[in-house]
């Protein structure tokens, strides 16, 4: 279906290709996950498919070919080739643009010149595959993430194209809106036999639905296996972190019967059934959590108080988006706030901040009411990183712009030089003083956001969704600089979805929904709530599913955690069959 | 924000073409040809008249509020002018001049009516039309596809690049950047300092735009069809008729009686 013959391309201002010379064969009817670390040329390959390069992007340079069903794609305009390729990109948002699901549905096949009859059979045909009937008539603007990234898959099925390509759809989404877009990829490839080349960083969410895993890095091909084979190889391992179920297993030594890696809760859960009978025998009471606590000072004081804080957005919404909450946050803590969109997490965190305020209730911050605080004296004590870093930066090179904060509140030039070097050098990013921070990439553009906000050390550092888009490796590397500013006695808060991440770093968490905090107690508590979770729509982690699929009472949060205890059960109980038989 | 609500007004009911034709063009060159401030005040509550009949939802009207606080302080712009007439108050500082006479609040009150019934009828236009319809309302004036194709985008984009623009503004806040203190040269300064920031989030925005309209054969050089394309009915027949021989009405006895 799909034919890389001999085929590189690059930038004609750069020496470097995005892609190196690569031959690759993708079959009819493959469901093949394109993964790697970012900027690693998976992007690259998708528009290569899709014809965007070099047609649409402005000095690409190609040699070899690609061909698709048989078109040369490179001597075919993108828009000839909409009915044979068919894209999902990135962002939901603006990759939709038509007012209504509906016009979305048809403006594709309007501009081919269909004619009305045949537009109206596809509508019906499409409105059935992607289940999208109720949503035909509703504004864009009104759609969830995932609703949107649904209705773009569906415009792109309008053309009946033979092939989807799909550019990280679930980056920007929340737990459910994943859910719901892999649901219904998984669908379109098993009952409608399309050929899917689906690109993401998500290993414990994708891999198990694909047929085949190609892995990108420096514009390389690095492995192109199954996807219980991709970690067999050396240098997969090298660059890519494992999901977590396949960590788990080839630290257990488990393997499935075929030799592949377990991908799912329930394949390890089969395999490790094999291997212990009883799985009762295994259940466990926790630990672990109180050396985390163990932390914070006893005399710690609260650093931000919220006293029945109560927000609406407009004076005459009937619905308040922030209903009566108390919180309090002590100084040196790390908490999460999860919950799904909509829930009122980044509302609470812009009261906290300063940005709302509320429509009855107190904000404090140290004691003080957060109002009596002027903008300059606020980020003294309270910093936030917006998801988006582009939305943050001013000024031309990483310096100016981690200094631009500083220059605001008049420090003397010594101070605001050492300060830039000392935050800098911490989150790693001092080799890029002198370049332009809307260049680098997504994690350094990040790590820069928060650096200029560090540079004005506030007590407190509330992170919108640090991790969201990041490869693993660069999540990993994320968060644990964000661990380093917690164990240099900042107070950290961090708005998430990810929530292996919230399990495998964050000691308290705070659930949101409909506009209150659900529960706000220790991690592990939070993760032992089971179903209740769900419906809030928050997925639990796999270590987590694992562990209450085994029949613990108490889940493990981490692989170490799961790792530790069952290597102390297997100890105990080959101490028992030896006590019996001696 | 959505401008457009559907409703089960007569002005719903009627096609694109039809409300640009009334709302846009007719209604909206009448006011140029009213010299007398009661003969603009009897248009205002005409209009005023059918934007109640559109029985708009809260947020919808709350718009009145900022465009009337603008015609007001534009209207002030007369009185550091001589418009002639009987002066009342007159004063000098160096270069500037302040004054009050029975031109100057003659012209303030003209200008003030004009921007009320432009600003009325421009609402019942969006408030009425979804942007489906006004594209092809203005498809039927022979506007070329490009235009079309643009107005629709930004009917489409407007919401969310003023969503961009607020969310870069609370990141510089965040900053210690305060857009609510300062004099006027420090704030522009602090504006200024958006434009950045701003450009930069467009660009990757307009860049994902621009492939996905690409990838929907947008710029593919063939007849396009139109899967919804509404005809002139009755109604649209009869308005337009209705608001010709009004205008016509109304130009000829202006022409006699200067009203």
């Amino acid at each position: 279906m799909i034919r890389f013959d001999n085929y590189s391309c690059r930038y004609e201002s750069s020496k470097e290709p995005l892609l190196h010379t690569l031959n690759l064969q993708i079959n009819p009817g493959e469901f093949v996950f394109v993964t790697g670390p970012s900027g690693g040329g998976k992007s690259t390959l998708c528009f290569s498919i899709n014809g965007l390069i070099p047609n649409e992007m402005e000095g690409s340079l190609y040699e070899g070919s690609v061909t698709v069903d048989g078109i040369n794609v490179q001597q075919t305009f993108p828009y000839d080739l909409v009915s044979v390729v068919g894209t999902v990109l990135q962002d939901p948002e603006w990759q939709l643009v038509r007012g209504t699901v509906k016009e979305e549905l048809t403006f594709a096949l309007e501009n081919m010149g269909v004619s009305v009859e045949e537009i109206d059979r596809r509508l019906a045909q499409v409105a059935e595959q992607v289940q999208i009937k109720p949503l035909l008539l509703r504004s864009s603007l009104e759609l969830s993430g995932g609703q949107k990234q649904r209705v773009a898959i569906a415009a792109c099925l309008m053309m009946q194209p033979k092939v989807i390509v799909l550019d990280e759809p679930t980056a920007e989404l929340d737990p459910m809106g994943k859910e719901m877009v892999m649901e219904t990829i998984c669908e379109l490839h098993r009952q409608w036999g399309y050929t899917v080349v689906f690109v993401d960083h998500n290993l414990d969410v994708t891999l198990p639905h694909a047929d085949r895993v190609i892995v990108v890095a420096n514009g390389r091909i690095i492995a192109d296996t199954p996807p219980a084979r991709v970690f067999d190889q050396q240098a997969v391992r090298e660059l890519l972190p494992m999901p977590q179920i396949v960590d788990l297993s080839r630290q257990l030594g488990v393997r499935r019967s075929d030799g592949g890696d377990p991908l799912t809760v329930a394949e390890l859960e089969e395999e490790l059934g094999k291997r212990r009978e009883n799985k009762a025998q295994l259940d466990w009471e926790g630990s672990g959590q109180s050396y985390r606590y163990g932390r914070i000072a006893a005399d710690a004081q609260p650093i931000i108080e919220l006293k029945q804080v109560r927000f609406k957005y407009k004076k005459h919404d009937t619905d308040l988006t922030i209903k009566p909450v108390d919180l309090r946050i002590m100084q040196g803590e790390f908490t999460a706030i999860i919950g799904h969109n909509g829930a009122g997490k980044s509302t609470l965190c812009k009261l906290i901040t300063g940005l709302l305020k509320p429509s009855s209730g107190e904000v404090l911050i140290h004691g003080k009411l957060a109002n009596s605080y002027g903008a300059e004296q606020r980020v003294r004590h309270v910093g936030f990183v917006f998801q988006n870093p582009d939305f943050q930066f001013v000024r031309r090179t990483v310096y100016d712009e981690v200094a631009y904060g500083l220059h605001i509140q008049r420090l003397k030039a010594e101070e605001i030089d050492a300060r830039v070097r000392q935050v800098t050098k911490l989150l790693n990013i001092d080799s890029y003083l002198h370049e332009h921070p809307h260049f680098l990439s997504r994690g350094e553009r990040r790590r820069v956001a928060i650096a200029s906000i560090l540079a004005l050390e506030p007590e407190v550092i509330i992170l919108d969704e640090p991790t969201t888009g990041l490869d693993s490796l660069r999540c990993q590397e994320m968060m644990s600089y964000i661990r380093k500013l917690w164990q240099k006695g900042h107070t950290i808060i961090l708005l998430t979805h990810d929530m292996r991440v919230v399990a495998d770093y964050v000691p308290r968490t705070i659930v949101m929904s409909g506009g209150h905090i659900q529960w706000d107690a220790p991690t592990r508590d939070i993760f032992a709530k089971k179903e209740k979770l769900h419906r809030h729509q928050i997925t639990l982690p796999p270590v987590v599913e694992l562990s209450y699929a085994l029949g613990w009472s108490e889940p493990a949060l981490s692989s170490d955690e799961f790792i530790t205890h069952i290597h102390s059960v297997e100890g105990v109980m080959e101490t028992a069959a030896e006590g019996v038989l001696g | 924000m959505q401008l457009y609500y559907p409703s089960n007004s007569i002005i719903h009911y009627m096609h694109g073409f039809t409300k640009i034709m009334i709302f846009g063009i007719l209604l909206t060159l009448v006011p140029l040809f009213m010299e007398q401030p009661v003969s603009l005040l009897v248009l205002l509550l005409a209009c005023s008249g059918l934007f109640i009949y559109i029985r708009p939802p809260k947020t919808h009207l709350l718009l009145l509020i900022p465009v009337g606080m603008l015609a007001v302080m534009m209207s002030l712009t007369y009185f550091f002018a001589d418009m002639g007439g009987q002066v009342y108050v007159h004063a000098e500082w160096g270069y500037w001049m302040f004054q009050i006479s029975s031109g100057n609040v003659l012209f303030a009150i003209t200008f003030i009516l004009r921007m009320m019934i432009w600003s009325l009828l421009f609402f019942i236009l969006l408030f009425t039309t979804s942007p489906e319809d006004l594209v092809i309302g203005l498809k039927r004036f022979g506007l070329p596809e490009f235009l079309t194709l643009a107005v629709s985008l930004a009917l489409r984009y407007w919401s969310l690049m003023i969503f961009d623009v607020k969310t870069v503004m609370d990141a510089q806040y965040c900053r210690g950047v305060d857009f609510r203190s300062g004099g006027i040269l420090t704030r522009t300064k602090r504006f200024a300092s958006l434009l950045i920031p701003v450009l930069f989030v467009f660009l990757k925005r307009f860049r994902t735009t621009s492939f996905a309209l690409t990838l929907k054969g947008v710029g593919r050089k063939n007849k396009r069809t139109y899967y919804y394309n509404p005809r002139l009915s009755a109604i649209d027949n009869w308005a337009i008729s209705s608001a010709v021989l009004l205008t016509a009405v109304w130009l000829t006895l202006q022409w006699f009686y200067k009203l």
